[in-house]
């Protein structure tokens, strides 16, 4: 069988042998081939000449003037502060942040008594009052277990226990206030209380500290955002873009 | 159309004069010297940046961030044809850009649009505009474009700016036999597509 009555050779290897690729320029057979087949021949001498013409084309202008170099890089010690600032810009945000949540909450009463300090000071009068507090709840001498002729069933079933933890709880922080003159009566104890304040004042003064913690939440914020801008870096492009 | 700029390079931009020394001083950070050096090739880099990405500003970026990262790594140049160096830049900013412009895969370059035409047409920046040279240009860039990207890319990189097998496949980060079989078939595609031209480039 003579070659040009051959298969012709995939159309790839021929655009390889145009591209003078060295595996195409070692095969023997598509060599021969070439040799007696002119179609493929003359495709391959085409490809060639559009690759001599591909590496012809020319440079192009750019669409608009370009940048020919980087910024000049900041003085060390201008880029020194503005490093400082970046580095302090998260950890004031997140102080701010928590201040002004804390603070916040504590000043709207959701973490309960206003005074954290008063909180534990009643704490720690209620249980000595307690017995006091019952006498004062329910205008009788205070009763032990026995004396009120409870069955220890009773006494350790769970709905006594309510019942007496529910009167303790409830007379404890009147106790507290009541136990400098234990002779008062609850209703003299609690109008003491409302009286000895005046309403809205005198809960902004018993909630002070949250609401300073907040404002220097605020604070620390408005100081990270004035940081912030300061370490935004000049632009000094001079050109395009 | 605007017209010509005489001042805007028509052919390939040889090496400048005792740019071995011009490189070594931008390489000991003498700024002036890389400006010299940019200056000369930006068309080389944004004519091989459209090519590959076909549009006017995503190749004047592509040549921008090439141009950075030369800055940055001139001190790494180790000799050798300047122009390649810089060139292999380009093409791996180019790259980088086609990635991520969402474009892939394989997708031919759209038409250019009224007014693009101006800058991408080879004739809207070559001082002979009216020759045949020119014409062949015109219609070579347009077949370019007219490829599907991957080929594209090779046949621009390999045929267009000379760079080997091994160059473009580091460049497009791909097997070199991929390499290969984009080239092989872009040539062939190319070749198709310029049949009605044949005689311009057969001349």
């Amino acid at each position: 069988m003579s070659m040009t009555t051959r298969a012709h050779p995939d159309p790839e290897r021929l655009a390889a042998m145009a591209g003078a690729d060295p595996d195409a320029l070692s095969d023997r057979e598509l060599i021969a081939h070439l040799t007696d087949c002119a179609a493929c021949d003359g495709q391959v001498r085409e490809l060639r000449a559009l690759r001599a013409a591909l590496a012809e084309l020319p440079d192009l202008v750019p669409s608009r003037p370009l940048r020919l170099l980087p910024p000049v890089p900041e003085p060390r010690e201008a880029a020194g502060w503005r490093i400082a600032f970046r580095r302090a810009f998260a950890p004031l945000v997140v102080a701010g942040m928590v201040l002004l949540l804390v603070g916040g909450v504590g000043a709207t009463g959701a973490l309960g008594p206003a005074d954290a300090s008063a909180f534990l000071e009643r704490l720690q009068f209620a249980a000595p009052a307690a017995p006091a507090a019952m006498e004062a709840a329910t205008g009788q001498p205070e009763e032990t277990a026995a004396d009120a002729g409870m069955a220890p069933d009773e006494l350790a079933s769970p709905e006594a226990s309510r019942a007496q933890i529910g009167a303790i709880a409830t007379a404890a922080p009147r106790a507290a206030d009541a136990s400098p003159a234990p002779t008062e009566s609850l209703a003299e104890v609690t109008a003491g209380q409302d009286t000895s304040r005046d309403g809205g004042l005198a809960m902004v003064e018993d909630r002070a500290g949250w609401f300073l913690a907040a404002l220097a939440g605020v604070g620390l914020l408005a100081l990270a955002l004035v940081l912030r801008r300061s370490a935004v870096p000049i632009d000094r492009g001079s050109s395009g873009r | 159309m605007s017209d010509p700029d005489p001042s805007r390079p028509a052919t390939r931009t040889g090496p400048l004069a005792e740019e071995a020394a011009v490189v070594a001083a931008a390489a000991r950070g003498d700024r002036s010297a890389f400006t010299q050096l940019m200056e000369h090739y930006q068309g080389a880099c944004y004519g091989l940046a459209w090519r590959l990405l076909g549009d006017p500003d995503l190749a004047a970026d592509a040549t921008q961030d090439a141009f950075i990262h030369a800055y940055d790594h001139i001190r790494a140049y180790r000799g050798g044809v300047f122009r390649s160096w810089l060139l292999r830049i380009t093409a791996n900013a180019s790259y980088d850009i086609l990635r991520r412009s969402q474009r892939r895969p394989t997708t031919a370059l759209p038409e250019p649009e009224e007014g693009e035409a101006d800058i991408a047409d080879p004739r809207a920046v070559n001082p002979v505009a009216e020759s045949a040279r020119a014409e062949l240009y015109r219609a070579l860039d347009a077949a370019l474009r007219l490829l599907p990207e991957d080929q594209r890319v090779a046949v621009v990189l390999c045929d267009v700016y000379g760079m080997d097998y091994q160059e473009v496949a580091e460049s497009i980060q791909s097997p070199i036999g991929t390499v290969k079989s984009r080239i092989h078939r872009g040539r062939l595609r190319l070749r198709v597509l310029l049949a009605d031209q044949r005689e311009l480039f057969e001349g």
